[in-house]
């Protein structure tokens, strides 16, 4: 097999998830690349054991603070 | 981190009857993924199977009856009171490497006078902690099972049917154990701490209110014109009155005149009031004869001189009033001689310088005073004189007066003006100043709630997340649960070789894998694993395996599959099939078994470890560990 | 007794800068003293007269002419007349002659009065007649 039964399963979810990102009212007013930007830093850690969580945390508090653009964000009441 | 790892070697100190061994898994320095352990009742094969267990979770301190609570993994000879340390180490490779450089090391102790064990894992060179060395631990062994749950990579005879009820607690969302793979914790707990942190600072910002408003700067900005305007109107005005107090300004003549109106005034008043007591004290015309006498009658006495009582007796004819007198026989004759004697001397009239007398001294009195009133006169006169002949005139100084009036009255307009215009001006600044210090406030102000704004979009960003994350793990665990049950049926399929069952799901409130008779639907419900005595006791088994197999596939587990002895009523050919799926299928796996058909069972196996446990050992340790522990290479069944 | 000697229609002269009409305003007016003129020669005759006895000044003086005058007026109402003969006769008896009397009073007295009146300011005036009225 090409891939393992673990990328299938990694596989599995990510599809999962990258519809349940792009259906959710919130982040589908972000444009598609910062979607994706979300997706794949979420992604780096399916199935694995990442350094440690502060790292993890850097890691998606960069792209949520600086990279993407969430001024398109509507603020609700 | 790979997905599928290899036992390498283990270090076993003071671990049940295990005191000091090491047993190394490789063939040729080479992990073997396939591999059997071999031996009786009795020969430390379980004890193998517990310390890498207890090196993966650690010790069971809550339940005391666990096998591996703290007590229960003391050698015997301790007899329950701990004398060492224990001590596990385990060295796992992955598949995709060949070289020890990443192999992962492991070791738990449990030290003689400490309350937790302790987890040390490293890979190559690098160290780490705690909490990186138990996440990583989770990767490879899965999530640490609670007390009553089965090891997803330990499929036991007496676990099966607790691993095979995994299946119906599958579909529960906070417990399934279809994520442990996916070590979604990580993500969510990191995305938790950023929103707390947002939510910390949202906090601390909406805090401490500012105290300017919008209206309160418009307000200052109004009142800021307004002064303006009053200042430039003021200053307007005030170069008016500058040149006002230039048309006023006097000249010397003027400013002397104005000084001197009061004494022009004072020395006027003067002459008018001595002209009226001079006036008073004047010698009227009537009064003139009466002075005359006066003067002459004080000559007359200062010269001691009498004045007579005389009289002009030629003013009447005496001698024919004298004789009429006597005809009438009434007035004695001394008298009428008298009377005669009167005619006959003629003086002058004395009768007033007599009187004169007495008005000398009023005269005199008199006299001093329209003396003294005259010099006053005259030194008022004079003093007026003297104005006139400098040219200070009523009329000049009354003017000269009323402009310097003027004059000074424009100055003090101007002077008020000036203060006045100075006190705004002070005013002007200082509003001026708060006029900043609000502006300044309000765009704090205003950054705070851009900056508030901008945290809650990215917290709905956040959120977002997390519920995207929490409806993925639903949806991934209906289609985890629906494929296990798929697998269950493939893995049957597969290994089947009777054909006469096929297994089947019942859909209640705890779905259970029943078995369904093939010919006539008669369904067969998998009893306790222990007390299978039907006909279809070895399907019952199979089934229960093939749950297990499907159920521990789709944990991701990355440990070695671990069969311990857990096919005893399953027929040989079955026997073997199994055995052929599993180790296809899995990649990496141990056969535990203490039936030396089933230890041939495994073809292709990279080895066959043998132990042997005489009874006479009560313990395995450097000295008796190598006789204890045999491989057997290249076993072919 | 002073027995008179001078009739009331005896004519005596006075200067004329020292006569109603034609005189000298402040002389008239006695440097202010008066509250109006002199209305008569014969008041200036007096008025001369009873200055030169005050200063007992008697110069001769040549007779210049002037406004005439008698004491009738004065008489009748107030015999100034009568009180300057007598004064003029209790100070100067030897004048006080019929034939020298005349010519006393118009060569002597009222001169010697002008001369005085012309040549004092108010201040003098004032200090002649205190002279005499200080007893």
């Amino acid at each position: 097999m090409s891939e393992t039964y673990h990328q299938r399963l990694r596989e599995k979810y990510s599809r999962i998830l990258q519809e349940r990102l792009s259906n959710d009212e919130i982040i589908s007013q972000l444009s598609d690349k910062d979607i994706e930007l979300l997706f794949n830093e979420l992604r780096k850690w399916f199935g694995t054991s990442p350094p440690e969580t502060s790292r993890v945390k850097s890691g998606l508090k960069e792209i949520i603070q600086q990279k993407i653009d969430s001024d398109v964000i509507e603020l609700g009441d | 981190m790979a997905d599928n790892y290899s036992l390498v070697s283990m270090k076993i100190i003071n671990f049940l009857g295990l005191e000091d061994v090491n047993i190394n898994f490789t063939n040729k320095d080479q992990p073997r993924k396939i591999m059997t352990i071999f031996g009786h009742q009795g020969s430390g094969k379980t004890t193998i199977l517990r310390a890498i267990q207890w090196c993966a979770y650690g010790t069971k301190f809550r339940d005391k009856f666990h096998p591996l609570s703290r007590t229960k993994i003391f050698p015997l000879s301790w007899s329950g009171n701990q004398q060492g340390d224990i001590v596990v180490s385990m060295r796992f490779r992955s598949f995709n490497s060949i070289e020890p450089d990443n192999d992962i090391q492991c070791k738990r102790t449990l030290s003689i006078n400490s309350d937790i064990d302790k987890l040390e894992v490293s890979v190559g060179d690098e160290n780490f902690d705690r909490f990186k060395s138990e996440n990583y631990f989770s990767q490879i062994f899965g999530k640490n099972p609670g007390d009553f749950d089965a090891v997803m990579w330990l499929i036991r005879q007496e676990e099966m049917l607790t691993m095979s009820k995994t299946i119906s607690q599958a579909n529960n969302s906070t417990n399934s154990y279809f994520l442990n793979f996916m070590n979604l914790d990580v993500s969510e707990d990191a995305l938790s701490e950023l929103l707390n942190t947002n939510l910390e600072e949202i906090d601390r910002i909406g805090k401490g209110q500012g105290i300017y408003t919008p209206e309160y700067l418009n307000n200052i900005n109004t009142s800021i014109k307004d002064l303006e305007l009053k200042i430039q109107d003021y200053s307007f005005k005030l170069n008016v009155l500058m040149s006002d107090k230039k048309n006023f300004s006097l000249n010397a003549q003027e400013e002397k005149a104005a000084d001197l109106r009061e004494s022009f005034i004072s020395a006027n008043q003067e002459l008018n009031s001595a002209k009226i007591e001079l006036a008073n004290l004047k010698i009227k015309r009537g009064e003139v004869p009466e002075l005359f006498h006066a003067l002459m009658a004080a000559k007359l006495i200062k010269k001691e001189i009498e004045i007579d009582q005389s009289f002009d007796g030629s003013k009447f004819e005496w001698g024919e009033i004298a004789t009429y007198l006597s005809k009438t026989n009434r007035i004695p004759n001394q008298y009428i001689d008298i009377i005669r004697s009167i005619g006959n001397g003629s003086g002058y009239d004395t009768s007033n310088l007599f009187n004169a007398k007495q008005k000398i001294s009023s005269w005199e009195s008199r006299i001093r005073k329209l003396k003294s009133a005259l010099t006053r006169y005259h030194k008022a006169a004079l003093a007026v004189d003297d104005f006139t002949k400098n040219g200070i005139t009523d009329e000049k100084t009354a003017s000269a007066v009323k402009k310097m009036k003027e004059r000074n009255k424009i100055n003090e307009e101007f002077k008020d003006r000036e203060l006045e215009i100075g006190l705004m001006e002070r005013n002007l600044k200082a509003q001026k100043k708060e006029r900043a210090k609000a502006t300044k406030s309000l765009k704090a102000e205003s950054e705070k709630r851009e900056r508030l704004d901008e945290l809650k979009r990215i917290n709905s960003v956040i959120y977002a997340l997390k519920n995207s994350i929490a409806l993925s793990n639903e949806d991934y665990i209906k289609e985890m649960f629906d494929s296990t049950i798929q697998r269950v049926k493939q893995y049957w399929n597969e290994i089947d070789l009777i054909g006469k069952y096929e297994p089947m799901l019942e859909d209640n409130e705890n779905p259970e894998f029943v078995l369904r008779r093939k010919k006539d639907g008669k369904i067969v419900r998998i009893s306790d694993g222990a007390n299978i005595s039907t006909a279809a006791g070895g399907e019952q088994q199979l089934l229960l395996v093939c749950t297990c197999l499907a159920v521990s596939e789709s944990s991701g587990a990355k440990m070695p599959m671990i069969l311990d002895d857990c096919f005893t009523d399953i027929d040989k050919k079955t026997r073997e099939k199994l055995v052929e799926v599993v180790a296809k299928k899995f990649g990496s796996m141990i056969l535990v078994t203490n039936d030396p058909d089933k230890g041939k069972l495994l073809k292709n196996s990279d080895g066959v470890l043998n132990l042997q446990w005489p009874s006479k050992w009560n313990q395995i340790n450097q000295s008796n560990y190598t006789e204890w522990h045999k491989w057997t290479e290249n076993v072919n069944g | 007794m002073v027995e008179k000697i001078t009739k009331t229609d005896t004519t005596f002269s006075v200067p004329r800068r020292i006569s109603p009409k034609t005189g000298n305003t402040m002389y008239l007016n006695w440097q202010n003293l008066l509250d109006s003129e002199m209305s008569g020669s014969d008041i200036s005759g007096v008025y001369c007269s009873v200055l030169a006895l005050i200063e007992e000044k008697t110069s001769v003086f040549d007779s210049e002419g002037g406004t005439k005058f008698t004491f009738s007026g004065l008489n009748n109402k107030d015999m100034l007349g009568h009180s300057l003969c007598y004064t003029i006769a209790k100070l100067y008896p030897e004048k006080w002659r019929k034939e020298t009397f005349g010519s006393f009073i118009n060569n002597q007295l009222i001169p010697s009065g002008y001369e005085i009146v012309t040549e004092s300011n108010y201040m003098e005036i004032c200090d002649i007649f205190l002279s005499v009225l200080e007893l």
